[in-house]
């Protein structure tokens, strides 16, 4: 016999309704993962658009202090002229300690000296030759807006091995790009976990990023890999993760557009976001 | 340690949940089959040792003093509508008030973290009640207005990272049940199927795929 409940407390289900509802909840679980990945996949591709420009915006330098004529005269004349390069560490250190008392900008920094600069140069090097584990040093190296702009110069010198180039950008974007991440008040780690990133912000992959690698030396491309993990479906989908792959490539603020070096006017360089 | 604090903690679910189903028995004049109420409490005793195990070392936290509450309350629940088809108005809002002295304490202790907690847990509530109340009125009543408040408190609960897995398991599960049935020519397609203690497996399944 139906037992008599008061109104609004049955918990029975219609067998028909059971197998329609499986289906709507199925897609309103498709639905709401697709929005999340949405969401995640636009910050993560405003993240690295951020740091791209941002790190383009750095290379002004690079230009305006006549460094890249330079670059130019040594990859013309030969490696005897080095020494010129090493000679403008001086005239760096004297700019870039002159902007940092005008703008303020880079207030809480270490003071810029020629031995400094030389020092972040040598760090770098060694990263180069030292392979994959000299990039965690370099991504500390790289946490002082100061060393990042003089390792940018380095960056820049065509006799720089790509190696190094891509350990520089790889550190440069872990480094930067986390700001761009925060969401209210998680920071950068805790929202990538929420949104199911596996290992937080360290599950973001930047080791394909490189700055200057291009035939013009004048690209910098960001590239981030990181999965997604698929939680609510591991019963059904045991290995569920998405694998997302991102990329963000500005050139650098280098001469302007000037007719064959603008972007997209190279050999095998197309413009792409 | 661990194991202890799991055994107990389990031991106590057990005895929270019964101390639930004797009160509701009184009062509503109805009884429990003991070979259900046999199965229902050794699941839920196994349900909770095993998650201690799995949590506790990761250390106490609100949520896990939820979904704790949860898992005794759903137990409940899954019980009574097995046997007697009804999801009880009363424990639901005994869990409300319970959800809100718990938010409220937290939120007197660590603001932050309390407030932060409270907005997941409406985001939960919002996404669990909005599916059922949908399927409410598209179905015409062919799923109980109790499911719906269920899944309303069990979004408070489960928070809005969890309860779309509890609901989504729960369904699937509900809906395999039903077709196995269906094919034994045990029911037919007017009949009604209990949703609750799916939803319950539901749960389970998803703690452990979060652990």
């Amino acid at each position: 016999m139906m037992e008599k409940h008061k109104k609004g407390e049955s918990g029975m289900m219609v067998v028909e309704a059971v197998l329609s509802f499986t289906v709507f909840i199925m897609a309103v679980s498709a639905i709401v993962y697709l929005i999340t990945i949405f969401t995640l996949h636009n910050k993560v591709q405003f993240a690295i658009n951020s740091t791209a420009h941002e790190l383009a915006a750095y290379t002004y330098l690079y230009q305006a202090l006549g460094i890249r004529d330079a670059d130019r005269a040594v990859k013309r004349d030969g490696e005897k002229y080095v020494s010129a390069i090493d000679d403008t560490a001086d005239q760096i250190a004297d700019t870039l300690n002159k902007i940092e008392t005008l703008s303020g900008d880079l207030s809480g920094t270490t003071e810029l000296s020629p031995e400094h600069i030389k020092q972040t140069i040598g760090d770098l090097k060694a990263a180069g030759e030292s392979g994959k584990e000299s990039a965690k040093k370099v991504k500390d190296l790289v946490s002082n807006p100061n060393d990042l702009i003089v390792g940018f110069i380095y960056m820049a010198f065509d006799i720089v091995d790509a190696k190094v180039k891509n350990i520089f950008a790889n550190a440069a974007a872990a480094t930067m790009a986390k700001k761009y991440l925060v969401q209210g008040d998680k920071d950068a780690d805790a929202y990538l976990t929420g949104m199911g990133v596996e290992g937080g912000y360290a599950g973001l992959d930047f080791s394909s990023s490189t700055v200057f690698c291009d035939e013009g030396y004048r690209l910098i491309d960001i590239v981030v890999e990181y999965d997604v993990d698929l939680s609510f479906v591991r019963l059904l989908i045991p290995e569920a993760k998405l694998h997302i792959v991102q990329r963000a490539t500005v050139a650098g603020w280098l001469g302007g557009d000037q007719g064959d070096k603008a972007i997209g006017n190279y050999k095998g360089v197309e413009k792409k976001w | 340690m661990v194991i202890a604090g799991s055994i107990l903690g389990a031991a106590f679910a057990d005895i929270a949940s019964y101390c639930a189903a004797a009160v509701m028995s009184k009062r509503r004049g109805i009884t429990f089959l003991k070979r259900n109420m046999t199965i229902d409490f050794a699941l839920t005793f196994c349900a909770v040792m095993a998650l201690g195990l799995l949590y506790i070392p990761k250390g106490v936290t609100v949520e896990m003093i939820l979904q704790y509450i949860l898992i005794c309350a759903m137990s409940v629940f899954a019980l009574a509508d097995a046997e007697h088809h009804f999801i009880s108005n009363k424990l639901l809002r005994a869990l409300c008030m319970a959800w809100i002295a718990i938010i409220g304490i937290t939120i007197i202790i660590m603001t932050e973290y309390g407030l932060a907690l409270m907005f997941r847990s409406f985001t939960g509530a919002i996404a669990g009640g909005l599916i059922f109340l949908l399927c409410y009125f598209l179905s015409r009543g062919q799923l109980g207005a109790g499911d719906v408040k269920l899944a309303f408190v069990m979004g408070l609960y489960l928070t809005g990272d969890m309860v779309i897995g509890a609901v989504l398991y729960g369904v699937v599960l509900c809906c395999i049940y039903s077709i196995v049935q269906l094919i034994r020519k045990k029911i037919g397609v007017k009949d009604g199927v209990p949703l609750a203690p799916f939803l319950y497996l539901g749960q389970l399944v998803t703690y452990f795929i979060f652990a």
